[in-house]
């Protein structure tokens, strides 16, 4: 009796078992010959030399900008980064700041891109003037840095090493500008997601108390093929950003300027142009302007920090 | 003979008495407070001052370049005056030399304490650029300090020696400065190295203290900023610094001078040139000032017209008039007479003097960065002013203990008048040769 | 009997409201779907491929958001029956909401209609968006007329035949866009579709490479087509940085020479003194006589 119970538990038992295995080879089967179309999806391209190659779709990326052996303290090869900012265009919407401020997870008072409302002279008229770091060909921050935590690259772009700032602040008072700000305080960024170590590529990913930051012409977007944040979210279209060796800028709306002859035809002038610092930044003066400048004084505030992000 | 004995009695290091003690405890209280201050700012940031974006530098870089100017004072007693023959301000050496090196020291620490991540330090050694001024600025300190270190030790030899025997009682106190008297027997050989390594000392001091001002000078005049941007703050800076550190001197002799009762030593003469001495440099220093802020306020470029008006009529008028003619005209005024120049009247122009020229500083650092190029907005109200916090005021007045502490106990161990030096001026060693003969 | 019918009645009321409250909550439990923002763009890049570039977002409270890792599934329709679709392959956005599909050769042909479909979707509703294009071909190439450099481009169908009056566009890529060149915003195909675009001189690239491209930009009929064309008569580029200078802006191993010398010529004078003075003091100590 015991014997036959035995027994047919094993039966049950190989049973259950051939049956396991069979269910498991047929499903196996079964997703080899209708699964994933995606994964043996296989894309016609042209190489770089010509010929017709088949790869797996999922091999085809987006190409990034970053070559070989990319060193953050040297940039992209054979770019100068440049901004063109338009003043006849700007109504101080302060999109830009806000863009600015989500993008590099920025908290606090310490907008790094701060729309100015300007008036040279009770004679002169009024306009908006958005300042970020002017990327000084002679940057004086960056001559007065003791630890050379400051750096200008081969792109035109200067940034900073957070971590190996001392926070001494003599970049601060070099800057004829004011656009570096100092993290006085342990900033309160919450969670930042890093997939990659800390590069001085990502201002503000994370910022580090007791060093200074400021704004960066966006590496991490342009690596992307995409513009910087302030460029992007400007609904006038007052920024425009490119590669002055290329002679061409792009604006928000991915309409792109040959730069020479918008300097030349809208008289682009730079900051403190008399100081020597040889800025990146040039700025359209405000003459026949899109908006009146009584518009955007109702954003114009002088005492609170700036808009903060959620 | 007699009298040499006498003097070495007089002059011979003593117990602190109930003064000493109550003073050393208020300096150590004023210290721990400020540790804690400290701890609290190593903890939260920078934030806890009252420093921010605009306002970047406060009084801890005002109080660093404080403690750089008095420190000059040490080339100024013990070198100018030693090099031009002078004998009067041969007793004054030592006290010059022991504010030269505490100021030296402080001025040290006083710069950690304004860094952001002071943890990083080494990076300055590390990755340092021979094109920052912060950099030149260390290596002129690390040079001065160790100069000062030496022609501070040297003349300390013979005293040393005189006072290992002195303390022949006090076999503990005998034995160490037996040992930091480094055998000295006031040989011929001993003497020749001595007058030689002494002389040497003396004159690099000089350039050596030039540089470290001008390099601080330099921190400032070398960015853009209108109220720094003075191709005049070089040699303005290392006049107020004479002027500062004289009136130290003066304020700190008058004290020991009491405490330690060393009339016999410091007499009314020594108050009498080193008011003269003061209110000559204080006439350079003024003529500076002139240079500094008229010329400016002939031209009126924008920026600079901004900057004069704060301080002539605006927010910083009653500091700036305070400081300079409380701190300036009033001590010449009273020194061009002879009666200022005793005792009492001196100390308290000296205090005048040297209470100005720390207001003097922060009237140099603050007020230029607050009105930069580009207009201050878009933040907060209290950004547009500065005042120290309480904190940032307890570690300063930690640092100013720190300094007077180590004076304090620099002055308890070394003879404050030299010895040998005066032994010798007076004669007193002759006498003793052929005594002994 | 007409009590128990009562009680009966009262019960299954009972029961019956207490069903619904259950199945009523389980019903608004549930979160309601969002709805989806979906837009499909045909793209085809002359002697490479097709693919659709879709981008999903939705309203949230702070503006448009990007729908991130939602899958979507591509349809070809059949050309005869419209509501006959054959699926074709699946692409997910990216965390920006962004997707490329690249459309397998064989299921091309002359006119084709792609849907993009949302389905299944626990967060979203099922949404289509479905793009209908005409094959169209740019064949462009450079030559030299009169000793300046032109863009020759011709837009035809996948028969071959010319298609006129379309406006195209020629630009030479930079960065962030493409710049116009010859002058003119954009230009229209003759009756042979045709269109002659001169090159200015003075343009910068790369080793002197200019990358050309001509498009038809988001047409109703035929997408967006681009034809690039490469060339080399650029001007090269020139990097003017000060960067391997040195400078006072340098990193310290680019330090100016004057700097590196005389400041460390006068430290070493100066600590090489010290360092005998210090020297000195040891021989005050080993002499004693």
């Amino acid at each position: 009796m015991e014997e036959s119970n035995k027994n047919s538990k094993r039966k049950f038992f190989e049973i259950g078992i051939k049956f396991g295995l069979l269910a498991t080879a047929g499903t196996v089967l079964a997703s080899k010959v209708f699964g994933d179309e995606k994964s043996t999806e296989m894309v016609e391209l042209m190489s770089t030399d010509g010929t017709l190659v088949h790869v797996p779709a999922s091999e085809v990326k987006e190409v990034s900008l970053k070559p070989e052996g990319y060193d953050p303290r040297e940039g992209f090869p054979d770019k100068k980064f440049v901004m063109v900012v338009d003043l006849a265009k700007c109504k101080n919407a302060l999109k830009c700041q806000k863009a600015c401020n989500k993008g590099h997870y920025i908290t606090g008072e310490n907008a790094w891109l701060k729309v100015y409302k300007m008036q040279e002279s009770e004679k002169t008229a009024p306009y908006f003037m958005p300042t970020q770091c002017q990327h000084c060909d002679k940057p004086p921050c960056v001559k007065v840095c003791p630890v050379d935590a400051t750096f200008k690259r081969k792109d035109g772009i200067v940034l900073i090493d957070n971590e190996r700032c001392i926070g001494c602040r003599f970049c601060m008072a070099a800057c004829p500008y004011s656009i570096r700000v100092f993290n006085w305080n342990e900033p309160d960024q919450g969670k930042i997601v890093n997939e990659e170590e800390y590069t001085p590529d990502f201002c503000g990913k994370p910022s580090i108390k007791g060093t200074v930051d400021k704004c960066d012409f966006c590496p991490h977007e342009i690596v992307k093929g995409e513009l910087p944040f302030c460029v992007k979210a400007c609904p006038n279209d007052v920024f425009a950003f490119g590669d002055m060796y290329e002679d061409a800028v792009t604006n928000g709306s991915g309409e792109t300027f040959k730069l020479s002859t918008l300097l030349k035809n809208r008289a682009g002038h730079r900051l403190l142009e008399g100081l020597g610092t040889e800025p990146s930044v040039f700025y359209l003066p405000p003459a026949d302007r899109l908006v009146e400048f009584e518009e955007g004084l109702e954003n114009f505030n002088e005492f609170e920090s700036v808009k903060k992000t959620e | 003979m007699k009298e040499y004995n006498k003097m070495i009695q007089d002059l011979a290091p003593k117990k602190f008495g109930k003064l000493g003690q109550i003073w050393v405890t208020f300096l150590v209280v004023v210290i721990l407070f400020a540790l804690y201050a400290y701890y609290q700012q190593l903890d939260k940031g920078l934030g806890i001052t009252n420093m921010r974006d605009y306002a970047l530098w406060g009084v801890y870089i005002s109080n660093f370049v404080f403690f750089v100017a008095v420190s000059l004072v040490g080339s100024l007693v013990t070198a100018i005056l030693r090099l031009s023959g002078v004998t009067w301000s041969t007793p004054l050496t030592r006290i010059s030399e022991v504010i030269a090196v505490a100021a030296i020291v402080m001025a040290g620490l006083t710069i950690i304490i304004d860094m952001g991540r002071p943890e990083r330090i080494y990076n300055i050694f590390l990755h340092g650029r021979l094109q920052s001024p912060i950099i030149w600025d260390v290596l002129v300190i690390t040079t001065y300090l160790l100069i000062s270190l030496l022609l501070l030790f040297y003349p300390l030899l013979p005293d040393f020696a005189i006072l290992k025997k002195h303390f022949a009682d006090r076999p503990k106190l005998s034995k160490w400065y037996g040992k930091l008297s480094l055998n000295w027997t006031g040989s011929k050989k001993q003497q020749s190295i001595y007058s030689k390594s002494i002389h040497t000392l003396s004159v690099m001091i000089i350039p050596v203290a030039f540089g470290i001002h001008t390099v601080t000078a330099w921190l400032f005049a070398t960015t853009y900023r209108p109220g720094w941007d003075s191709s005049n703050f070089g040699p303005y800076f290392i006049a107020g610094a004479f002027v500062a550190g004289a009136g130290a001197v003066v304020v700190i002799m008058y004290v020991l001078r009491k405490v330690y009762k060393l009339e016999a030593y410091i007499t009314d003469l020594h108050f009498d040139k080193m008011g003269q001495l003061l209110v000559l440099l204080c006439l350079v220093y003024i003529y500076f000032n002139v240079n500094e802020y008229l010329v400016p306020a002939y031209k009126t470029t924008n920026e600079e017209a901004q900057h004069l008006y704060g301080l002539f009529v605006g927010d910083y008028a009653l500091l700036f008039w305070s400081v300079i003619i409380g701190g300036l005209v009033v001590p010449t005024l009273v020194l061009l007479f002879r009666k200022g120049r005793k005792p009492l009247p001196l100390f308290l122009v000296g205090i005048l003097v040297v209470v100005g020229a720390w207001w003097k500083r922060f009237i140099i650092v603050t007020p230029t960065l607050l009105h930069p190029f580009l207009p201050i907005q878009g933040v907060p109200k209290s950004w547009h002013s500065y005042f120290p916090s309480v904190l940032e005021w307890t570690i300063t007045f930690g640092t100013l203990a720190s300094a007077l502490l180590i004076m304090t106990i620099l002055f308890r161990y070394l003879p404050i008048i030299p010895i040998h030096e005066t032994a010798e001026e007076k004669g007193f060693l002759e006498t003793e040769k052929t005594e002994t003969l | 009997m007409i009590r128990s019918t009562i009680s009966c009645c009262k019960s299954s009321l009972l029961i019956f409201m207490v069903l619904l409250t259950f199945l009523g909550s389980n019903i608004y439990g549930q979160e309601e779907k969002k709805s989806l923002s979906l837009t499909v763009q045909y793209i085809k890049i002359m002697k490479e491929n097709s693919f659709l570039k879709i981008t999903a977002k939705f309203k949230g409270e702070n503006g448009f958001e990007p729908c991130g890792n939602v899958n979507f599934t591509v349809y070809k329709v059949d050309t005869t029956d419209v509501s006959t679709v054959i699926k074709i392959g699946e692409v997910k956005t990216n965390k920006e909401g962004k997707a490329k599909f690249i459309i397998p050769s064989k299921f091309k042909t002359p006119s084709s209609s792609y849907a993009v479909r949302l389905e299944n979707n626990k967060t979203f509703d099922d949404t289509e968006e479905i793009v209908t294009v005409t094959d169209v071909n740019i064949i462009a190439s450079i030559e030299k007329i009169d000793s300046v450099y032109t863009i020759k481009a011709r837009l035809v169908s996948a028969a071959d035949t010319p298609i006129a009056e379309e406006v195209l566009k020629a630009g030479l890529k930079r960065l962030f866009g493409n710049l116009s060149v010859g002058g003119e915003d954009s230009y229209t195909t003759d009756e042979d579709g045709s269109i002659l675009v001169p090159i200015e001189k003075g343009l910068t690239g790369k080793k002197g490479k200019l990358n050309f491209q001509v498009i038809i930009e988001e047409s109703e009929a035929y997408g967006t087509v681009i034809a690039n064309i490469n060339s080399d008569f650029g001007v090269p580029i020139v990097d003017e940085s000060s960067f391997d200078e040195r400078t006072m802006w340098s990193p310290p191993t680019k330090t100016p020479l004057f700097l590196l010398i005389i400041p460390n010529v006068i430290l070493i004078g100066i600590w090489s003194i010290l360092l005998l003075l210090i020297i000195n003091l040891f021989k005050i100590y080993k002499s004693k006589n």
